[in-house]
C-alpha cells in the first residue's frame, strides 16, 4: 500500500456528546439527572404554588392529634413530616442543596488536586516529594471527626457560624476530595512524562509551561473528567452523611441528610414512611444518576473496559 | 498433515481472511509471510480456536484427520499444547509476570495430564536443558523478569514442545529479539523439528527470516493467497509483483555515499553512562561529519539509545561532553543550540500526541521557535497531501505518521537529527519508501543524521558510515562497506553472520 | 529492599507527626472553654480551674504541645506523654478514663466490624466481578453491575436505615427474630451472638464496598483477560475456567490489594455512621460522641488512632505489593 500522494481520505463525523448520549448507562444517567436539575429549579415555584415554605411548619393540618404526620393529600402532595412541614417542598429544596454543595466542592477538588497532582508529577525531585507528603498528610485525616472540628472552628465567640454551614460543608468536602485528583493525576502525569510525544516537545525547545499546558493537560484532562462524574456522587453522599450527624447543613435549612435523620430519630416513619422514603429515594436516585453517567462515560471514552 | 483450505475469517463487516489455503506435513516448514493486516496470524489463530470467540470462521482446517473449524470449544482446548504448540512474539508479554518458568512450563503438561509433583518437577527441567538454557535445576524456580529475551522465548518453546506436539506454530516468534538471539532460536527451532519430526509453521512479516529455515513459502496479502511454493522456487524465481517487492525490501544493498571528509559537526568525547550497578555507555567517542548519515548499530543493551538520548539533550550523561561545532551543550539544551538538533523517534504513534491534529502538532516547532510555518510545502516535502493535516494521528497509517515525524523534525532546518530506530516498527515495504525519504532529504537539506538501529541491513543501505556498539563500547568504527566487507572485530563478524537471509545471498552487504 | 522500606517508614513519620501537630492545633482553636466542657457537668468552678491548671490549659500553645507530647497532665502522680512507654494519648475529664485506654476498649469492636466486612465484601466482589468480566455485556454482567451500583448509590447511614428497617422491625412484627436490632457482643463472650449481632451491620459496609470493589476486580480482569500472556494460557489448553481464577485474577489483584488496604483502614479508623445506627460501642461512635460534647483529647486521640490505622495500612499495602511482583523487586536492583 503506497501511501505518497493520495488525496486525504474523509473521515465521518462522530462527535462525543452523540456517542454519549447513545450509550445506555449515560443515556439513564442524563434523564435522571436531568429530572433532578429540573425539579431542584422548580422548588421555590412548587412552593409558591402550594404555599409552603420549605422552613413553614403547619402542625394543625398536618399533625393527628398523636402526632402523625398525614400522608400525601390534596394539601400536602407527598405528605407533612414530624414537624408538620411540607416534603415536598423540603425535598425539592434538598436537592437543590445537594447540588449546590456537591458540584462547587467537587469541581474545586478537581481544579486543586489537578494543579497540584501535574506540578508534582512533572517537576519530580523535592517539590514532589513535599507535595506527595502533603497529601498523604490530609489523606490520612478521618473525614467526619475532622469535619466536626472544623465546623466547631467555625463557631464565632456567640456560638453562630461565620461563615455559612453551606458554605463550610463545601469548603470541607472539597479539603479532602483533591487528594484523590491529585493522586490521581500525579500518577498519570508521572507516565506521560516519559512519553515519546512529551520528549519531542523537549526536543522541540518547548517550555515547561508550553509543555504542561499543551501537551499533559490534554492528556490528563479526560481522566479527570471522569473522575469528577465519579467523585461527584461521592462528595453528595459525604454531605448527606454530614447533614445525618447533625454537622452538616443545619436545621432548619432541608437537606436530605438531615431530613432522613429527623425521619429516623422519631419512630413515626413506621407508621408513616413517607418523610422518610421521599429524601431517601430522592438522594438513591441523584447519585445513581450520577454514577450512571460516569459510567457510561468512561465507557465510550475508554471502549477497552 | 496440518491443512487449510478456503478458510474465511470475518469481523462483522471485515473479511480479515479470504479463502486462504495452505498446507504443511510432518518434519517440514511452512513460511506464510505478509505485513501487517494480511491476515497470517489471523488465520492460524481462528483455525486453533483462539480467537476468543470474536471472528465467524468458515472453510476447512484439519490437522490429521480432525476438522478444527465448527470443533467445540472443548475438542480444540485438548488439542492446543498437546497435539498443536504455540510460540508467540513477544516473550515478555507472553509470560505471566507473576509465576515462576517452572510453573509455566509445568502448566503446559498438567494442563492434559495427571503427574506427581516430583516427576512433573524432573520433566520440567529436562525440557529447560533441551532448549538451552544453562543450569535449570536453578532456573526452574526464577521469573521471567529474571530471564533475558532469548531464554524466555526458549522457555515458551519449552512449554510448547512439552508433550510432544504434531504442530508447532511459531508466530512471529523471532521478531522481537536480537539478531544474534534470533538466530540461536531459529537454529533451535530447526533442530527440535529434526529431532521430534514435528511440522513448523513460522510467521513473519520479514521474507528475510525466514528464507534459512522454510521448505515452503505463502505470501498472504490483505487476507488472501498472493504467492506459494516450494521456498527455493519462490527466492530464485518470485512471480507476483508483490512477492517481488517484498523481496526487493529485503534485498539490502550498500547505497550509501563514499565518505569523503566533510567538516566537524558532531563531537562526542569520552562519553559514560553509568547507573548503580550498570555501565550503559562506556567511553564512547566519535564525530558526525556535515551532511553525514552515521549509523549506530547494535543489540538490545549496546548502549545506542543511550547515547542517542544524550546526543537529543534527553539525558546528562555521567560524564564526557557533546559539542555541536565546538559549542559543548548538556541537559536543557541552550535555546542557541535546540533548534539545530532534532529527533525522530521510533514509535510513530506515540511520538505523536493523539490529541491533536496534524497541523497543531506541525505548526508546534514554529510556534516556540517564534518562526514562519508553511506547512503545505512541509508536507510536500515528506510526500504527504497537505489534506492530511485536518487528520488526527490515528487516522493515518504508520508510514505516514512517520512521515509526520520527520516533518516535524526537519521544520527547523537542523543541522543534525537523530533517529531512533525510525522505521522498525514499520512494515518492509513502508521501511524502504521511509529510507529512500530520508536519503533524499539528506541531499535536499544537507542535514546530518546519527541514526541507530539493531537492523543491519537497513544500516547498510542507509548509513555512510557505522559505529558498532556492544555493551556500551565501541567496537568498530568505519565506512559501511569496509565494517561489513572486511569487519575487524569478531562481535561485527557475528552480527554479519547472524543476519537472516544470508544464506540465499539475499545481504549484498 | 531495606532502603524502601526506611524510606517509606521516614514519610510514614513525618505524616503521623504532622496529623499530630495539626490535630493539636485544630482542636485547640475549635473548642472554646475546653475545661468547662471537659469537666463532668456539676463540678463548680475550683474544679474547673483545677482542670484548667492539670491541662495547662493557661499556657501558651506551644508549651502545652510540649506537655502532651513528653509529660502529658499530672493525674494522680503520674505523668502521661505521647514519647512515653506505654504511650498516653491524654485523658478524658468526662469519661474520667485516659484516652489509650478508652481507645483500647472499643478496638475489638470496631476491629470485629471492620475486618468482617472485609471478608465478605472481598470474597463477593471478587466472585462478583470475575463473573461478570467473564461475559462482558451478558446479563449476568449487567446484573451484577447493577447491583454494584445499587450498593455503590446508597449512602452508609440508608443502607443502615433500611436493613434496619426490613430486616429487623419488619421480620420482628412477624415474629421472626433473626437479626437483632443493635448491640455488640464481644467474640470471646459468645461467638454466635457475636457474629448474629454483626450481620446487619457487616451487611452495611459490605453493600457500599461491593459497589467499589466489583466493578474494580471487573476492570482489572478485563484489562488483564486482553493480556498476552492470558493468550499462551489458553494456547496451552488449559481449562477457561483456571485461565479466569488463577491466571487473570492474580495478576489483577494488586490495585485491589492497594484499595482493599485503604478501605479497611477507613472503615477501622471509625465506621461513625454503622456503629451509629447499630449502636455498637466502637472507636467510631466515642469519636463522634466526644467531638460533639467537646472532649477535645478523647478527639485528639481518636483523630491520631485513624491517622495511624490509614497510615499503617498504606505501608502494608506497598510492602505487600512489592513482595508480591518479582518484576518490582527486580527493577530496584537496576536503580
Amino acid at each position: 500500500m503506497s501511501d505518497a500522494l493520495p488525496a486525504a481520505p474523509e473521515a465521518p463525523p462522530r462527535t462525543l456528546a452523540s456517542r454519549i448520549s447513545r450509550e445506555r448507562s449515560a443515556r439513564f444517567g442524563l434523564i435522571t439527572i436531568a429530572t433532578v436539575v429540573l425539579l431542584a429549579g422548580a422548588a421555590p415555584i412548587v412552593a409558591a404554588i402550594t404555599g409552603h415554605g420549605p422552613t413553614d411548619q403547619y402542625p394543625a393540618e398536618a399533625l393527628s392529634e398523636a402526632g402523625v404526620p398525614v400522608g400525601p393529600n390534596g394539601d400536602f402532595w407527598l405528605g407533612a413530616d414530624g414537624n408538620g412541614r411540607d416534603v415536598l417542598v423540603r425535598a425539592l429544596y434538598g436537592a437543590r442543596v445537594s447540588l449546590l454543595v456537591g458540584i462547587p466542592a467537587t469541581t474545586i477538588a478537581a481544579v486543586l488536586g489537578t494543579a497540584i497532582g501535574v506540578v508534582s508529577g512533572y517537576f519530580g525531585g523535592a517539590l514532589d516529594r513535599v507535595l506527595s507528603q502533603v497529601t498523604d498528610i490530609v489523606l490520612s485525616f478521618p473525614f467526619v471527626v475532622t469535619a466536626l472540628s472544623l465546623v466547631a472552628l467555625n463557631l464565632g465567640a456567640d456560638g453562630s457560624p461565620r461563615i455559612s454551614p453551606v458554605l463550610l460543608v463545601i469548603v470541607v468536602i472539597a479539603l479532602f476530595a483533591w487528594t484523590y485528583v491529585a493522586r490521581l493525576t500525579r500518577g498519570l502525569t508521572l507516565e506521560l512524562r516519559h512519553r515519546p510525544f512529551v520528549e519531542a516537545a523537549i526536543t522541540l525547545g518547548a517550555s515547561h509551561r508550553r509543555i504542561i499546558l499543551r501537551e499533559i493537560l490534554p492528556s490528563v484532562a479526560p481522566a479527570v473528567i471522569i473522575y469528577w462524574a465519579v467523585q461527584l456522587p461521592t462528595n453528595i453522599v459525604a454531605e448527606a452523611t454530614l447533614s445525618f450527624l447533625g454537622i452538616g447543613v443545619q436545621a432548619p435549612t432541608p437537606s436530605w441528610g438531615n431530613m432522613i435523620a429527623d425521619a429516623q430519630s422519631t419512630s413515626l416513619y413506621q407508621v408513616q414512611p413517607w418523610f422518610l422514603v421521599v429524601p431517601a429515594v430522592g438522594l438513591f436516585l441523584t447519585v445513581l444518576g450520577f454514577n450512571a453517567l460516569s459510567s457510561g462515560v468512561r465507557n465510550v471514552l475508554d471502549p477497552a473496559r | 498433515m496440518f491443512g487449510v483450505e478456503d478458510l474465511h475469517v470475518r469481523f462483522g463487516t471485515a473479511h480479515a481472511v479470504r479463502g486462504v489455503s495452505f498446507a504443511v506435513e510432518s518434519g517440514r516448514t511452512l513460511a506464510i509471510v505478509g505485513e501487517s493486516g494480511s491476515g497470517k496470524s489471523v488465520s492460524l489463530l481462528a483455525a486453533t480456536g483462539l480467537l476468543g470467540g470474536a471472528g465467524v470462521v468458515t472453510g476447512s482446517a484439519r490437522l490429521g484427520g480432525t476438522e478444527l473449524v465448527g470443533a467445540s470449544p472443548g475438542a480444540l482446548r485438548r488439542l492446543r499444547g498437546k497435539d498443536i504448540g504455540f510460540v508467540f512474539q513477544d516473550p515478555l508479554a507472553n509470560l505471566h509476570p507473576l509465576k515462576t518458568i517452572g510453573e509455566q512450563v509445568g502448566e503446559a503438561i498438567t494442563a492434559h495430564e495427571r503427574v506427581r509433583r516430583t516427576v512433573l518437577r524432573r520433566r520440567v527441567i529436562e525440557l529447560l536443558d533441551e532448549v538451552g538454557i544453562r543450569e535449570p535445576q536453578r532456573r526452574v524456580d526464577d521469573y521471567p523478569v529474571h530471564f533475558s529475551g532469548g531464554m524466555r522465548q526458549r522457555a515458551m518453546i519449552a512449554a510448547a514442545i512439552a508433550l510432544n506436539p504434531r504442530l508447532l506454530i511459531a508466530d512471529e516468534a523471532t521478531t522481537a529479539l536480537d539478531v544474534t538471539v534470533q538466530a540461536s532460536i531459529l537454529e533451535l527451532l530447526q533442530r527440535l523439528q529434526r529431532e521430534h519430526g514435528t511440522a513448523l509453521v513460522f510467521v513473519s512479516h520479514d521474507l528475510g527470516v525466514v528464507s534459512d529455515i522454510a521448505d515452503d513459502v505463502v505470501v498472504l496479502r490483505a487476507g488472501e493467497v498472493v504467492e506459494a511454493g516450494p521456498a527455493d522456487r519462490i527466492y530464485e524465481a518470485p512471480e507476483h509483483p508483490y512477492t517481488i517487492e517484498l523481496l526487493s525490501a529485503v534485498r539490502r544493498t550498500g547505497a550509501a555515499r563514499p565518505a569523503t571528509d566533510r567538516p566537524r559537526l558532531l563531537e562526542v568525547r569520552n562519553l559514560n553512562q553509568r547507573y548503580a550497578s550498570v555501565t550503559a555507555v562506556d567511553d564512547v567517542s566519535f564525530d558526525v561529519g556535515q551532511g553525514e548519515i552515521v549509523g549506530l548499530v547494535g543489540e538490545s543493551g549496546s548502549g545506542k539509545s543511550t547515547i542517542g538520548r544524550i546526543v537529543s539533550g534527553l539525558l546528562r550523561p555521567t560524564s564526557g561532553t557533546v559539542a555541536l561545532e565546538g559549542e559543548p551543550y548538556g541537559v536543557p539544551v541552550p535555546p542557541a543550540i535546540r533548534p539545530r538538533i532534532q529527533v525522530v523517534f521510533q514509535d510513530p504513534y506515540a511520538s505523536l500526541n493523539p490529541r491533536r491534529t496534524i497541523r497543531a502538532i506541525l505548526t508546534e516547532p514554529y510556534a516556540v521557535h517564534r518562526r514562519a510555518a508553511d506547512l503545505d510545502d512541509l508536507m510536500r516535502q515528506v510526500e504527504l497531501d497537505p489534506g492530511y493535516l485536518e487528520r488526527y494521528p490515528a487516522q493515518l497509517s504508520g508510514g505516514q505518521r512517520q512521515r509526520v515525524a520527520i516533518a516535524r523534525a526537519i521544520a527547523l532546518r537542523p543541522d543534525l537529527i537523530v533517529a531512533d530506530e525510525p522505521v522498525s516498527s514499520l512494515d518492509v515495504t513502508t521501511q524502504t519508501q521511509i529510507l529512500a525519504l530520508l536519503r533524499r532529504l539528506r541531499e535536499e537539506l544537507d542535514t546530518s543524521f546519527l541514526f541507530i538501529s539493531h537492523d543491519l541491513g537497513v544500516i547498510a543501505e542507509l548509513c555512510d558510515r557505522v559505529l558498532v556498539l556492544a555493551n556500551g563500547r565501541v567496537v568498530e568504527n568505519g565506512p559501511t562497506t569496509e565494517v561489513f566487507d572486511s569487519p575487524s572485530n569478531p562481535y561485527t563478524r557475528r552480527l554479519l553472520d547472524a543476519i537472516p537471509g544470508r544464506k540465499r545471498g539475499l545481504v549484498n552487504v | 529492599m531495606r532502603a524502601f522500606l526506611l524510606r517509606r517508614a521516614g514519610r510514614a513519620l513525618v505524616t503521623v507527626f504532622v496529623v499530630l501537630i495539626a490535630t493539636f492545633g485544630l482542636t485547640r482553636i475549635a473548642y472554646r472553654n475546653p475545661a468547662a466542657s471537659l469537666a463532668a457537668r456539676n463540678d463548680n468552678q475550683q474544679v474547673i480551674e483545677g482542670i484548667t491548671r492539670a491541662l495547662r490549659l493557661d499556657e501558651p500553645w506551644y508549651l502545652q504541645l510540649w506537655h502532651y507530647l513528653f509529660r502529658g497532665p499530672d493525674i494522680q502522680g503520674a505523668p502521661m506523654g505521647l514519647f512515653h512507654a506505654p504511650p498516653a494519648l491524654g485523658y478524658s475529664f468526662r469519661r474520667q478514663q485516659p484516652v489509650t485506654d478508652l481507645i483500647l476498649s472499643k478496638i475489638s469492636a470496631t476491629a470485629s466490624l471492620a475486618l468482617g466486612a472485609l471478608v465478605i465484601w472481598i470474597l463477593v466482589s471478587i466472585l462478583f466481578g470475575v463473573l461478570a468480566a467473564r461475559r462482558p455485556g451478558s446479563l449476568t454482567d449487567r446484573v451484577l453491575g447493577g447491583f454494584s451500583y445499587v450498593g455503590l448509590s446508597l449512602p452508609t447511614f440508608l443502607t443502615g436505615i433500611l436493613l434496619s428497617y426490613f430486616l429487623f422491625f419488619t421480620l420482628s412484627t412477624y415474629g421472626v427474630r433473626w437479626f437483632p436490632s443493635s448491640g455488640y457482643v464481644p467474640l470471646t463472650e459468645d461467638p454466635f451472638e457475636w457474629a448474629r449481632h454483626l450481620l446487619l451491620p457487616w451487611a452495611t459496609i459490605a453493600l457500599a464496598e461491593i459497589g467499589i470493589f466489583q466493578r474494580v476486580v471487573r476492570a482489572g480482569m478485563l484489562d488483564v483477560l486482553s493480556a498476552d500472556f492470558i493468550r499462551t494460557a489458553r494456547a496451552k489448553g488449559i481449562p477457561e475456567w483456571r485461565v479466569h481464577f488463577d491466571h487473570a485474577l492474580s495478576a489483577a489483584l494488586n490495585p485491589l490489594i492497594t484499595l482493599g488496604g485503604l478501605e479497611l483502614a477507613v472503615v477501622f479508623g471509625g465506621a461513625i455512621v454503622t456503629e451509629r445506627i447499630f449502636g455498637i460501642d466502637g472507636v467510631g461512635r466515642l469519636a463522634i460522641d466526644s467531638a460533639l460534647t467537646g472532649d477535645y483529647p478523647v478527639v485528639i486521640g481518636t483523630t491520631l488512632f485513624a491517622s495511624i490505622v490509614f497510615i499503617l495500612a498504606n505501608f502494608a499495602v506497598d510492602v505487600v505489593t512489592r513482595l508480591r511482583d518479582p518484576n518490582l523487586r527486580a527493577a530496584e536492583a537496576l536503580v
